[in-house]
C-alpha cells in the first residue's frame, strides 16, 4: 500500500512536471504553427537563445532568475519581431517546403552563433535557492522546481486560454485564421496581428527554453535535438488548439514518466506508438475540428 | 636523343633525392565540427603542442598533419577520409579516431594499406583486434570500469545499481563493471539502459531510489545527458541519503563548469586527472592552457593526441625516416613518462597499459571544482582482453 502510495505521488508529480516541460517549450509552436499555419521548424532556436539570454545574465550579472524568464521571454520575442518581417512573412500562405527549408536553415545560422558565442558545450544553469530545495508533501518529499513548473505551467495555460478565448486580441485571431479575406474586409489588420502573434510564439519559446533549462539543458544543438519533441505535441493535438496542446503535454507526460518507471525497455517507444496510433486514426489530430 | 638521356639521367636521379626530402603525413581523422567538436580541437592542440616541443621534424624528415572532420559518428564518412588520404594525400600514418564506429570501419583500410593507425580516444575493447596496424594510445571502456568496480569492492560496497545509456558505449561499461563486480562477490541490484533520447531522468532515478543500493554505476556521454542526468540525483538527494555515484567520463575536468555543483561528490575512474600532481603534468597544464585558453584544461583528448604524436614520432625514428608495415612492430613494448604517469605499448595487444586513477570532485581552494585523486590503480592492462584469456 505505502509503495503503490509513492508510487501515485511519484508518477503525479514527476509526471505532470514533465507534461508541463512539454507544454511550457511547445505552446510557442501550436501558437506559431497552428494559428498562422506557418511550418516554423526553428521554433527551438528561439527556446535556445532564450535560455542562453537567461543563463547568461543569472551567471554573469547576477540576475534574479524570476527577472530573468521575463527577459527571456521579452528577447526572444524582440528576435521574432525583427525576424519575421524578413524572413517569415514573404512565406506567409507560400508552400510548406519553402518553410521547412528556410526555417531548417535559421537553425543552422542560429547553432552556429551560438557555438560562436557560447562554445560547444552546455551552459551552466544554476537554479536559485528557494528551487533547488524541496518540499515536504506530507505523502511525499518534491523538489521545488518541479511544483513550480507545475504552477507556470498551469498559470501559463489560464492566461493563454483567456487571451485567445476571451479577448478582443483573440478574436481578431480566430478571425484571421479562419477566413484572412474577410477579417481584412472588416478592416483587420491581419499583417500587424501575425507580426504580433508571431511575436508572442516566440517570446513563448524563450520562457519554455529558459524554465526548462533545469532539465533540458541549453546548449548550440538544442534546436535539433528537441525538435522532434516540440513536433510530436503539436502534430498529436492537431494545429492551432492550444487547449488540446496542453493535454497532449500532459498525457504524454504522465505516460512517459510511468512507461520508463515500469518497463523501461520500451518506454523509448511509447511516444512513437501513441503518435503512430493518433495520426493513423485522426490524421490532423486529436483535438483538430472537423473540416 | 642525347637530350632526352640527359633528362632521364635527371629525373632518375631526382626521385630519391626529392623522397628523402618529402614530409612523413600524418592524417587525423577526428570530429572537427559539431557536438563533439571540442575532441577534435584537444587533438589539433595537443599534437601542435607536440611538435612545438620536439620540433616538427624527425630522423631529418618534416612531419606534416593533415586534419580531416567527421562532425560525429559517421562510419561511412570516416572509411571515405581514410581511403582519400591514404590514396591522395599519400599519408604514411593514421591518428585520431574519437568515435568507435569510425575506428572499427577504418580498419580494413589500414590492413589492406598496411598503415598504422594510432587511435588517441576510441575505447571499445575489441577496436586493436580489428586490425593488426591499430596502437592504441587512449584506454578502454573496461580500463575504466574494470578498476571502478574493483575500488568500489575495496570501500566496503557490497549492491550496486547500474544506469547506462542505451548505446554501444554504455553496454560495454555495463558489461565490464558487472563481471568485475559480481565475481568479487558483489551484487547488482538492477540494470538499466537508459534511451539515448531521454529528457527527463526522474523515473529511472525513482527507480534507483526504490532499490536502495549503496551505489550507483552510470555511463551517459557527456553533456546534456549527463548534466540531466546528475541533475535528477540531485534532486532525489541520493547523495545525501548515503549514496555513492560512481562514473566515467560525466564530471570530466573540462565538463566540471557546465555540469556545476551537482558535480560534487561524483567519483570516476580515468587514466588521466587535470590534477596529477606531478612536475611532468603541472607543467604540461600551463602549457596546453596557455597555447589556448579558451579551449580549457587538457583532457583525455589531450594526453591521447600527445602520446599518439610521440608514438607516431618513435615510428619514425625507429625507421630511420620512414613509416612501414614493420613500424608497428617496432613500438611494441616502448615505454615512456606520459603526463599521465608511466605507460608502454602492450606488445601483445598494442593497447596501452597505464595507471588508473580513482577520482571525486571536490571544490578547490580557488572555490572552482576539480577531481581529486584518491587512489592509483598502476599499469592496468586492458581488462576485457586479460577477461577473453580465461
Amino acid at each position: 500500500m505505502d509503495r503503490l502510495l509513492s508510487f501515485l505521488s511519484f508518477v503525479v508529480i514527476d509526471g505532470i512536471s514533465y507534461g508541463m516541460v512539454l507544454f511550457l517549450i511547445s505552446v510557442g509552436l501550436s501558437v506559431t504553427m497552428g494559428l498562422m499555419r506557418f511550418a516554423n521548424l526553428a521554433h527551438g532556436a528561439f527556446a535556445a537563445v532564450g535560455g542562453a539570454v537567461a543563463i547568461t545574465l543569472m551567471t554573469s550579472a547576477g540576475l534574479n532568475f524570476l527577472l530573468a524568464l521575463v527577459l527571456a521571454f521579452v528577447i526572444s520575442a524582440l528576435l521574432g519581431l525583427v525576424l519575421e518581417p524578413i524572413l517569415y512573412a514573404p512565406l506567409y500562405g507560400g508552400d510548406e517546403l519553402d518553410q521547412v527549408l528556410m526555417t531548417i536553415g535559421l537553425i543552422f545560422i542560429v547553432i552556429a552563433s551560438l557555438n560562436l558565442i557560447f562554445g560547444s558545450t552546455p551552459l551552466p544553469m544554476q537554479l536559485p535557492d528557494w528551487l533547488s530545495a524541496s518540499v515536504d508533501l506530507g505523502i511525499r518529499v518534491a523538489p521545488a522546481y518541479r511544483l513550480f513548473l507545475i504552477a507556470v505551467g498551469a498559470l501559463l495555460m489560464v492566461v493563454l486560454w483567456l487571451t485567445l478565448d476571451r479577448t478582443e486580441f483573440g478574436a481578431r485571431i480566430r478571425a484571421a485564421v479562419e477566413n484572412p479575406q474577410m477579417a481584412q474586409a472588416v478592416g483587420i489588420d491581419t499583417r500587424r496581428l501575425f507580426a504580433v502573434t508571431f511575436m508572442l510564439g516566440c517570446g513563448l519559446a524563450g520562457l519554455g527554453g529558459a524554465l526548462g533549462a533545469q532539465m533540458l539543458p541549453i546548449d548550440p544543438v538544442y534546436p535539433f535535438r528537441y525538435l522532434a519533441t516540440f513536433l510530436i505535441v503539436v502534430s498529436i493535438a492537431g494545429f492551432g488548439n492550444i487547449k488540446g496542446s496542453a493535454w497532449v503535454a500532459l498525457m504524454l507526460g504522465l505516460i512517459e514518466t510511468t512507461g520508463r518507471y515500469l518497463v523501461p525497455d520500451i518506454a523509448a517507444f511509447l511516444t512513437y506508438l501513441i503518435l503512430i496510433a493518433v495520426l493513423l486514426w485522426r490524421p490532423d489530430g486529436l483535438f483538430a475540428k472537423s473540416r | 636523343m642525347k637530350h632526352s638521356l640527359v633528362l632521364a639521367l635527371a629525373a632518375a636521379c631526382a626521385i630519391p633525392w626529392s623522397a628523402q626530402a618529402q614530409a612523413v603525413k600524418v592524417g587525423i581523422i577526428a570530429p572537427m565540427t559539431g557536438g563533439s567538436a571540442d575532441w577534435g580541437v584537444q587533438f589539433r592542440n595537443c599534437i601542435q603542442l607536440y611538435q612545438s616541443q620536439n620540433g616538427d621534424s624527425v630522423a631529418g624528415r618534416k612531419v606534416e598533419v593533415i586534419y580531416r572532420d567527421t562532425g560525429g559518428a559517421n562510419p561511412s564518412l570516416a572509411k571515405k577520409h581514410a581511403e582519400e588520404l591514404i590514396v591522395n594525400d599519400k599519408v604514411n600514418v593514421l591518428g585520431g579516431f574519437f568515435f568507435s564506429p569510425n575506428a572499427f570501419s577504418v580498419a580494413p583500410v589500414l590492413t589492406q594499406a598496411k598503415i598504422p593507425g594510432v587511435i588517441f580516444v576510441a575505447a571499445t575493447p575489441n577496436i586493436t583486434q580489428t586490425s593488426p596496424y591499430w596502437v592504441r594510445t587512449g584506454y578502454t571502456s573496461w580500463q575504466s570500469a574494470v578498476p571502478m568496480a574493483q575500488w568500489a569492492y575495496k570501500q566496503g560496497i557490497r549492491r550496486v545499481y547500474i544506469a547506462v545509456q542505451d548505446f554501444a558505449p554504455g553496454h560495454s561499461v555495463q558489461d565490464g563493471f558487472k563481471t568485475a563486480f559480481t565475481r568479487l562477490g558483489g551484487t547488482i541490484l538492477g540494470e538499466d539502459r537508459m534511451a539515448m533520447n531521454t529528457t527527463d531522468f526522474a523515473p529511472f532515478v525513482q527507480r534507483i531510489a526504490d532499490a536502495k543500493p549503496e551505489a550507483v554505476y552510470m555511463f551517459l556521454s557527456p553533456g546534456p545527458s549527463s548534466i540531466a542526468f546528475l541533475k535528477a540525483i540531485e534532486a532525489a538527494k541520493l547523495k545525501e541519503r548515503g549514496v555513492k555515484i560512481m562514473g566515467v567520463a560525466e564530471t570530466d575536468d573540462q565538463e566540471l563548469a557546465s555540469v556545476g555543483p551537482v558535480a560534487k561528490g561524483v567519483y570516476s575512474s580515468l587514466h588521466y586527472a587535470v590534477s596529477l600532481p606531478s612536475e611532468m603534468n603541472q607543467s604540461f597544464v600551463k602549457a596546453v592552457v596557455s597555447r589556448s585558453p579558451k579551449d580549457g584544461p587538457p583532457h583525455a583528448g589531450c594526453v591521447g593526441a600527445y602520446d599518439g604524436m610521440r608514438v607516431i614520432y618513435k615510428m619514425i625514428e625507429n625507421g630511420k625516416g620512414t613509416i612501414d608495415e614493420k613500424s608497428v612492430d617496432s613500438v611494441k613494448g616502448l615505454s615512456w613518462q606520459s603526463p599521465r604517469g608511466p605507460v608502454s605499448i602492450d606488445p601483445e595487444t598494442r593497447d596501452i597499459v597505464q595507471n588508473v586513477y580513482i577520482r571525486v570532485v571536490e571544490e578547490g581552494r580557488d572555490g572552482k571544482l576539480y577531481n581529486r585523486v584518491i587512489e592509483t590503480m598502476p599499469a592496468v592492462k586492458d581488462p576485457w582482453k586479460e577477461a577473453q584469456k580465461k
